[in-house]
């Protein structure tokens, strides 16, 4: 049983890694606290629901549209809503949380308040010795742990990779060395937008979902950005896999109503005793 | 501005004031409509609560995305302590807000001698936690039902009416006082700038402690008479939604302006009460009227009030 929850463990990790990306990305390059990247994960939970059951759209196309259209919703968010307030620290944070509630309240009304569940992509499950992992997990494993690094070499090696580094590295110089940061802003905030849908349509069939889903998602994204350290891409990487384990051993141990108090409780012990995380430096 | 002109002023605000005291006072005598007074009461306690809320994010800075959960506590400590034993109802709202106080501590120890985000990432946890310990403990809470049955502690509308309007006075009061104190001037310095406060010898970890439990204390007080009131505690006063109103009723009434929260808090619940058929949108229209006021008018509707009609102070210095 030990190994069954370490090996699902890990596998739930990647997504929560490629989760814990997005917000990753936003806080460090933006310099912004994204508190609608939760309502992203349930949007993409739910247009992927409509694709599939719906649409009757097959899952790798539905996956990819998904992907496409949060992006864009992502962008459209950031021009729109965060670009005119994004002097102040607290009026992004209550303009996102303004626009998550906004959209929670938009699927309330779009798809109605019941519990729903999507079919998984792949049926069945491995058996390794009795160690059982469903085609699904594994399959949202490997696009995580793919698209986590496609996005490393993207940034280490291309040119816009390179120059949303330097965004990350300091704003005011990357503006003055003529590198367009508005379109940056744009495309990492559409990017941890679609990173976080991403990881809701790959766990939408492992789970129900519901309007008010996207607030764990939030919160856990949020702690194992914390844990890794703010802006580093290793630490959330680690951060997501720690978490992936935890939650797994959470829910099998002691309840899976409590796994909201993991978050919390790794949040606080991570502020009390590194507060800049584990692998990060203070951005703020 | 001459003297005499502003003399004028003052005299003719403290009538203002006083008539609408007296308006308040008369309320139940002239309208015999007790939903009126019953949806007044409403508006009270929020405005109470939203008073709070402002004065961490508004006042000193501090943005806090759990709120609720002070309330929520204040409003469960009295469901728990009337329960086991019956309690003096003003000792019982002085331990609601104490209750909300250690709350604060807790989550505000940790994380508000942080510079960032962190306070508000953590205390929206935190009321996360709660609230699903709310809903995941039944024989302690009552689930979604909560604890009902508790005693009111005023019998009657018109009795309820009067306290609500002392608690909110109350509060004004002492706020009112306390942004005039030092101690005050050094909480609203923390929202100006944090570092220069600190090298201005104010120990700025120990002030935001201590401002944020004042703050707790009063969301507590008023989550206590709420379930005195409402005869009964659910996981929704721990929720989100009640932190997003607030924020919604102090985003619209202005932020940082103390009398903005009084106004938000009539507006919507009025809009709220009066207007049912929009009780589906609620929360949209709340997250539309937070998104419009953030991005085209940053003070509010007081604010705006402010800017034409009580125009006392230091504009002529200006």
């Amino acid at each position: 049983m030990v190994w069954q929850i370490l090996l699902s463990g890990l596998l739930l990790g990647g997504i929560y890694a490629l989760m814990g990306l997005g917000l990753s990305l936003t806080l460090g390059v933006m310099r912004i606290v994204n508190l609608a990247h939760g309502v992203f994960y349930a949007l993409g939970s739910f247009v992927i629901y409509s694709f599939i059951v719906q649409g009757k759209v097959n899952p790798f196309i539905a996956l990819f549209l998904t992907f496409v259209i949060i992006f864009f919703i992502g962008i459209v968010v950031e021009r729109i809503l965060i670009r005119p307030v994004r002097e102040s620290e607290m009026n992004v944070m209550i303009v996102t949380f303004a626009f998550a509630i906004f959209a929670e309240q938009c699927i309330r009304l779009g798809w109605g308040v019941m519990y729903r569940s999507t079919p998984p992509f792949f049926k069945g499950e491995l058996n390794i010795s009795h160690i059982f992992l469903d085609y699904q997990r594994i399959f949202a494993f490997a696009i995580g742990i793919t698209i986590i690094i496609g996005l490393v070499i993207a940034l280490k090696k291309t040119k816009l990779g390179k120059a949303t580094r330097m965004v990350q590295q300091n704003y005011e110089m990357a503006m003055l060395l003529g590198i367009n940061v508005h379109l940056i802003s744009m495309l990492v905030y559409g990017l941890g937008a679609a990173f976080a849908a991403l990881a809701g349509c790959l766990l939408a069939p492992l789970y129900l979902i519901f309007p008010a889903m996207g607030w764990t998602p939030l919160l856990t994204s949020f702690a194992i950005v914390i844990l890794g350290g703010m802006g580093s891409i290793t630490g959330t990487v680690i951060g997501g896999f720690l978490f992936g384990l935890t939650t797994l051993m959470t829910s099998y141990y002691i309840s899976s109503g409590m796994v909201n108090v993991v978050p919390f409780l790794a949040m606080v012990i991570t502020l009390l005793i590194r507060p800049g995380g584990f692998l990060g430096k203070e951005i703020f | 501005m001459t003297d005499t002109q502003r003399k004028k002023q003052v005299l003719s605000l403290t009538i203002g004031i006083l008539l609408l005291l007296c308006f308040v006072l008369l309320m139940p005598f002239l309208f015999k409509n007790r939903y009126l007074l019953h949806v007044i009461i409403l508006a009270n306690i929020l405005a109470v609560f939203a008073m709070s809320w402002d004065m961490l994010a508004g006042f000193m800075g501090q943005l806090n995305l759990g709120h609720s959960m002070y309330f929520g506590i204040g409003a469960y400590t009295i469901g728990f302590v009337t329960k086991a034993y019956p309690i003096s109802p003003v000792l019982g709202l002085i331990f609601a807000g104490l209750m909300a106080v250690f709350l604060s501590s807790i989550v505000g120890i940790p994380c508000l001698r942080l510079r960032g985000p962190y306070y508000a990432i953590a205390t929206l946890a935190f009321s996360q936690v709660l609230f699903t310990l709310a809903m995941g403990l039944p024989k302690l809470t009552g689930s979604e039902e909560g604890i009902t049955n508790i005693p009111k502690f005023i019998m009657g509308i018109e009795g309820n009416y009067y306290f609500s309007f002392l608690l909110l006075i109350l509060t004004v009061l002492s706020l009112n006082l306390l942004y005039r104190s030092v101690f005050g001037k050094r909480l609203i310095s923390l929202r100006e700038d944090e570092r220069l406060c600190e090298a201005a010898g104010i120990d700025t970890n120990t002030y935001k402690i201590l401002g944020a439990a004042l703050s707790a204390f009063i969301a507590g007080i008023a989550g206590g008479y709420s379930c005195y009131y409402h005869t009964n505690v659910t996981p929704d006063m721990l929720s989100i939604s009640l932190t997003f109103s607030v924020v919604a009723v102090v985003v619209f009434g202005g932020i940082g302006t103390l009398y903005g929260a009084i106004f938000g808090a009539y507006a919507l619940t009025f809009l709220n009460e009066y207007l049912y058929f929009i009780v589906d949108y609620r929360l949209l229209i709340y997250a539309l009227v937070i998104i419009i006021m953030l991005l085209y008018s940053s003070n509010g509707l007081f604010g705006f009030f402010k800017e034409r009609y009580l125009t006392i102070g230091n504009t002529a210095s200006k």
